[in-house]
């Protein structure tokens, strides 16, 4: 299955746009370890998943694991883009409560900027 | 040393009705450590052969009988296991001779008199394409050993996955028969042999039914040993590991109660002696419990989600734990259609998960719809998934229909929906319905 990864490092906040549209047990794995590599020395990360349309259970087990790491790692995540009926999903299993979603990137790094008190990327 | 190069030597048979040229020849190859036998023409050769597999070849053309040319056509015709590598020798020394004595199959082709230098290297030359043949034959045989092996091998597993899947089938229930005054219909659909859903039903006692679906992460193998012994531990059967029921003790004044109060108000009603209502657990307490047991890590991502709940079948009032499971569908007599829950963790991925009750009333002729993610997520040929406001119009549309019937066309409109693949129905992930309902005597 054919994904993209895009990369955007930085020591604060980190951006990361999987481009794919099933994020699937084949895939999720390598992807999440992927991002995870590449984030170890940022601040807080920001996860695009915009394109994608469809998650399976594990796809799903291994979001909740990387955000576990991110945070035994000190690292802010948000997740961003999440299509509605993967939000029902995320809220199905109240994954909510323990993780945050962002409408956009653009308002997760909002987000982030205002919890971290940082400057804003680019900025 | 010399006894093992005879041993080893490779054998060329020399085919010449010219017994001088013969000896010559075979002087030069004994001379060079080669194995010689001889034959007068190419039929002596070719009877020769029947019984003496030789690999190397030197062949007059023009004899008697069977010629040069005839014998290297009937060789190439004939099939053998084995490669022959084939020299002609001739006065012949017209490029048509050539041609011909090429396309009749010959490897090599020398002009007599033979220089004994140039026939040495072509000869050398010869064997090196026999080594890479028998090289090539061995790898072959190899090969095919590997594969008679993989496919026995596949054979073996398919038997197991049958036989597992037989296994896990059993596991399922057998008939919608509780003794309690509710109606039961199901259907499952996995996606492969083996599947990671699981449900079941069973009375806890003379008034309260239990039921569950679980869908484990993932396929396969794994998934269907975690579900087949969940399946075990969530057996209402007297166990010590049962989860359902509680260890056989004295009344318990300190059972979790639910936070709607579902149990005090059972304990208020009950008639039976009072060890039953204290011999089972309240979902919560089920949930919270598999949680605790059951959490997935890196080196294995699994988890589940489930919905447990118990119904007082005299009452109509029930109570179940969603966690991380589509909410139930309540499918009023009337037609209209309650969801219901909240959400809640998955079992196996959040450690310190708090799960809530959630209580229900259902009426008689109500239907309660239990179901696994694959059925929503079920995707067309054109990639539209079946969703949830299909499954609540296919729920109410099946309302006037008996439980039996009804549960029948909402299958039957999901094996419409899903995809062929080579003429069968293919789902992507197990599909699993269980429905219940208060009978009207109750």
């Amino acid at each position: 299955m054919d994904y993209v990864v895009y990369l955007e490092p930085s020591d604060k906040i980190m951006m990361a746009r999987v481009e794919l549209k099933r994020l699937t047990a084949d895939v999720a794995h390598q992807i999440f370890a992927e991002i995870l590599q590449a984030a170890s020395s940022t601040q807080a990360l920001a996860i695009d998943l915009a394109t994608v349309d469809f998650m399976d259970s594990t796809a799903i087990g291994e979001l909740v694991f990387l955000g576990k790491k991110l945070r035994n790692g000190g690292i802010t995540c948000t997740i961003a883009g999440l299509k509605p009926h993967l939000m029902g999903l995320v809220r199905m299993m109240r994954l909510e409560t323990i993780m945050h979603f962002s409408e956009d990137t653009d308002a997760g790094i909002k987000g982030l900027v205002n919890k971290l008190k940082i400057e804003m990327p680019n900025s | 040393m010399r006894q093992a190069q005879a041993v080893d030597a490779m054998q060329i048979l020399i085919v010449d009705d010219d017994v001088a040229i013969r000896r010559i020849l075979a002087a030069m190859l004994q001379k060079w450590d080669f194995d010689v036998i001889q034959a007068n023409d190419g039929e002596e050769a070719w009877q020769l052969l029947q019984h003496q597999p030789v690999s190397f070849i030197l062949s007059d053309w023009m004899m008697p009988q069977l010629n040069g040319i005839e014998l290297c056509r009937r060789l190439r015709a004939a099939g053998l296991p084995y490669y022959i590598y084939f020299i002609l020798l001739t006065g012949k020394d017209q490029s048509d001779d050539l041609i011909m004595a090429l396309e009749a199959g010959a490897d090599d082709f020398l002009t007599k008199p033979v220089n004994a230098k140039e026939l040495r290297v072509r000869i050398k030359a010869g064997e090196r394409v026999l080594r890479l043949e028998k090289a090539l034959l061995a790898q072959n045989q190899a090969l095919q050993q590997a594969n008679q092996e993989l496919a026995a091998s596949q054979e073996r597993v398919q038997r197991d996955l049958q036989a597992a899947a037989s296994i896990q089938q059993d596991l399922l229930p057998s008939s919608p028969q509780t003794g309690l005054p509710v109606g039961l219909a199901w259907a499952f659909l996995p996606a492969e042999e083996l599947a990671g859903d699981i449900f079941n039903f069973y009375p806890l006692d003379e008034r309260h039914l239990g039921f569950y679906l679980i869908d484990v992460s993932g396929h396969g193998v794994p998934a269907a040993m975690l579900s087949v012994h969940l399946a075990k531990i969530l057996s209402p059967e007297p166990r010590p590991d049962s989860l359902i029921r509680l260890p056989e003790s004295p009344l318990n004044t300190n059972q979790h109660t639910d936070s709607t109060g579902f149990f005090n108000l059972r304990r208020q009603k009950r008639t039976g002696p009072a060890i039953r209502m204290e011999s089972f657990r309240s979902p919560v307490e089920v949930v919270t419990r598999l949680n605790g047991n059951f959490q997935a890590d890196d080196r294995n991502m699994m988890y589940f989600t489930m919905i447990y709940g118990i119904i007082d079948t005299q009452s109509g009032q029930g109570s179940l734990c969603q966690a991380g499971h589509p909410y139930p569908l309540l499918c009023r007599s009337d037609g209209s259609i309650e969801s219901l829950g909240e959400g809640g963790f998955p079992v196996g991925l959040v450690a310190e998960a708090d799960y809530e009750a959630v209580d229900f009333q259902l009426r008689p002729g109500d239907r309660l719809l239990l179901y696994s993610d694959g059925v929503t997520e079920c995707v067309s040929q054109e990639n539209l998934q079946f969703g949830t406001d299909r499954l609540r119009q296919s729920l109410c549309d099946a309302r006037r229909s008996s439980l039996q019937d009804a549960m029948e066309q909402i299958k039957n409109a999901l094996v419409a929906w899903s995809p062929r693949s080579s003429g069968k129905i293919s789902f992507s992930d197990d599909v699993s319905l269980l429905a219940i309902e208060l009978s009207a005597e109750s």
